[in-house]
């Protein structure tokens, strides 16, 4: 007993060789323990359990995978929320086109409601479109009358010129 | 990215929903308080009466592209002039995009004939007109030919001018 104590006392100051912590940890771990030092064998146990959990080579492995997968799934929950935004505004431009597209054709409709036909009969309509297309040609006949002036050609290019002006 | 999206689609619908054809957009600004003759000869009608001009080719190929046409009148003398100012001043505003054709401005009467194009058609033409009679506006819309439009006149010198114009497009 007192040769134990005195190793031990020698192992806490780190003065013990190591035969002697070998021979202390043999003494601890594998047979009942005096009282007086009963303290002292429960830290070798723990120490040596501690120690067999640690010698797990897979330990190490283990601990960085649960580390990354734990940022991974942080990661891919700030991911989702993202692409639920990217989703949202994709669907909001498809309505809004869908709507604006939608307006553009029921803008006929909605003319020929505010505007509707003023004839049943088509022979009046007829005699109506004659009157207005007339009316139309013969107001570009009305430059004939500067043609004496001004030559065709200089015409003709002052109004293709404004036509591809415009085009531009 | 999300801004320039939204900004797109902004403009797509501004774009759309402006294209209200010229006499619907006078008629908004100035028919309430005022009665105009309002006579519409829309595409349905417009698809019976080509079946009515098979002996008219001219005429027939005129129709045939043609939306609708609209004509507005007032007989107002008093207030024709102004009319006349303010449909000029509408269809001259650049946001309307038409281009003039033609002005005439003489005793008998003030006119001017504008159009819009597209891609190289021209999709809405307008007449103004004002005179002893009254005022007047003529749309047509759709796609309209000036050559086939010019055929329809019987005063050959101004029409082979137009006839060129369409050809060199």
């Amino acid at each position: 007993m007192k040769q134990i104590k005195d190793i031990l006392e020698r192992y806490w100051n780190c003065e013990t060789a190591l035969e002697e912590e070998k021979a202390l940890r043999a003494q601890f771990l594998n047979g009942a323990a005096p009282e007086e030092v009963k303290n002292a064998q429960a830290a070798f146990l723990l120490q040596d359990r501690l120690a067999k959990e640690k010698a797990d080579p897979t330990f190490i492995r283990k601990a960085m995978k649960a580390a990354i997968t734990s940022d991974e799934q942080k990661q891919r929950n700030k991911i989702s929320f993202s692409q639920i935004l990217k989703v949202a505004a994709s669907v909001l431009i498809l309505i809004s086109l869908g709507i604006g597209i939608q307006t553009y054709y029921r803008q006929a409709q909605f003319m020929e409601a505010l505007f509707p036909e003023t004839f049943t009969d088509p022979e009046d309509a007829l005699q109506q479109t004659r009157i207005a297309l007339d009316k139309v040609s013969s107001s570009f006949s009305r430059v004939q009358g500067i043609l004496d002036i001004i030559s065709p050609e200089q015409v003709a290019d002052t109004l293709h010129s404004a036509i591809q002006d415009h085009s531009k | 990215m999300k801004k320039i999206y939204l900004t797109i689609v902004a403009c797509t619908i501004t774009a759309l929903l402006s294209a209200q054809e010229f006499a619907g957009s006078f008629l908004d600004k100035f028919g309430n308080d005022t009665d105009f003759e309002v006579v519409v000869i829309g595409k349905k009608m417009l698809n019976l009466i080509e079946g009515l001009t098979s002996n008219n080719p001219d005429l027939n190929e005129a129709i045939k592209e043609l939306e609708n046409i609209m004509i507005i009148t007032s007989r107002d003398s008093t207030s024709s002039k102004g009319f006349y100012d303010s449909a000029y001043k509408l269809l001259a505003n650049k946001k309307q995009g038409f281009e003039p054709l033609i002005t005439v401005k003489d005793q008998e009467e003030d006119l001017i004939v504008m159009a819009k194009e597209s891609k190289g058609v021209i999709k809405e033409l307008v007449l103004l007109s004002n005179n002893e009679s009254g005022f007047n506006i003529i749309s047509l819309n759709g796609k309209i030919n000036l050559k086939t439009l010019a055929k329809l006149s019987d005063k050959i010198p101004g029409l082979k001018l137009l006839e060129s114009i369409d050809s060199n497009e």
